[in-house]
């Protein structure tokens, strides 16, 4: 009976190692219901000469909003940029911190104050006050974006598509990816994109 | 009890052995053949339309969402990192004749995707991109 349970272990044993590494990854690269959405969101026709003025345009505005441009390719219409900034309402989240700490501070203290009258003793000592301050908000951000010019095959002039996503890091040192889908973000782009057009075909 | 101990321990010195990686396996070492790599990490298609096959191969990696750090038109290079699972990928295209080949390798953490079902994913994705190129869908 042992004999059996011990080669019944064994050979699930090798038999979970053997399979298991062929069932990783499936699921990447799969496309996800909403991507045509997403795909419509991103991207905006415009009317112009060639592919180059739109390019040179939307690298002005890239300028213009700061980007440090990363990669390009103009036979492709294709450039990726990026940035870093402070994440969204640091200060406001710094500020909220240090209150934390400050109430953190305060409340053990008095607890410590409260123990010593009753003769309680801490552990640690009863000089030691402890603070826990679990507090957690966005730090930094680095901000990317890719823009891709291709030659509409329908109508007259060229479809841009622009996508922004970040990554994102808190105080703890752990960070986060998140795609923009904010239509006004992409509306607003779109329409400095066009204001540039503009600018650059009267050489302003 | 003694037979017991020493097929135990041939089957633990035989998986520790199996799990040896030399330098020469990480520098030079593949999971599979040559032949058998290229024929899962390749899918060809029926255009000879270099650009347009590159172009809907960087609206894919946009829909599944990777950042593209590098692109090369003259020689068909698209390589990029998915923010969704951190995995990186190079992607070539060259044209044979009247056909586009794409080939696609990928790295997931420290170790290369050789399971063939991953790159028929990409590539379904990126047939699906072809035709919205092809017939136009904004």
């Amino acid at each position: 009976m042992k004999f059996k349970t011990f080669y019944t272990i064994i050979i699930s044993a090798l038999l979970i190692l053997s399979f298991s590494s062929c069932t990783f990854y499936e699921d990447y690269y799969k496309l996800d219901p909403q991507y045509l959405a997403r795909r419509q969101l991103e991207t905006k026709r415009f009317e112009a000469k060639n592919q180059t003025q739109i390019l040179e345009a939307a690298l002005q505005v890239l300028q213009d909003l700061g980007f440090n441009v990363q990669e390009t390719e103009s036979n492709l219409g294709f450039f990726s940029a990026e940035k870093d900034r402070e994440a969204d309402n640091l200060q406001v989240n710094q500020s909220l911190s240090v209150a934390f700490t400050i109430l953190d501070i305060l409340s053990a203290a008095a607890n410590d104050h409260y123990d010593r009258r009753h003769h309680r003793h801490h552990s640690k000592g009863s000089s030691y006050i402890e603070t826990d301050n679990d507090y957690v908000y966005d730090t930094v951000q680095k901000i990317y974006m890719t823009l891709v010019v291709t030659k509409s095959k329908t109508n007259k002039g060229f479809n841009v598509r622009a996508e922004f996503s970040r990554i994102i890091w808190n105080n703890k040192g752990e960070k986060r990816y998140e795609k923009i889908l904010d239509r006004e973000i992409y509306q607003e782009f779109f329409d400095k994109l066009a204001s540039s057009l503009f600018l650059t075909a009267h050489n302003i | 009890m003694k037979n017991k101990i020493n097929l135990l321990l041939i089957i633990f010195l035989t998986l520790s052995l199996n799990a040896c990686v030399t330098t020469r396996d990480n520098i030079l070492g593949t999971p599979h053949t040559q032949v058998q790599m290229r024929n899962y990490q390749s899918r060809s298609f029926d255009t000879s339309n270099k650009t347009m096959v590159m172009q809907a191969l960087l609206s894919t990696m946009q829909d599944l969402g990777f950042m593209i750090e590098k692109t090369d038109e003259k020689l068909g290079l698209v390589s990029g990192t998915s923010f969704s699972n951190g995995s990186k990928v190079t992607a070539t295209v060259r044209t044979q004749g009247k056909k586009t080949i794409v080939r696609l390798n990928a790295q997931s953490g420290y170790s290369a995707i050789s399971n063939p079902i991953t790159y028929q994913n990409f590539f379904n994705s990126l047939e699906q991109s072809l035709f919205l190129e092809a017939n136009e869908v904004e």
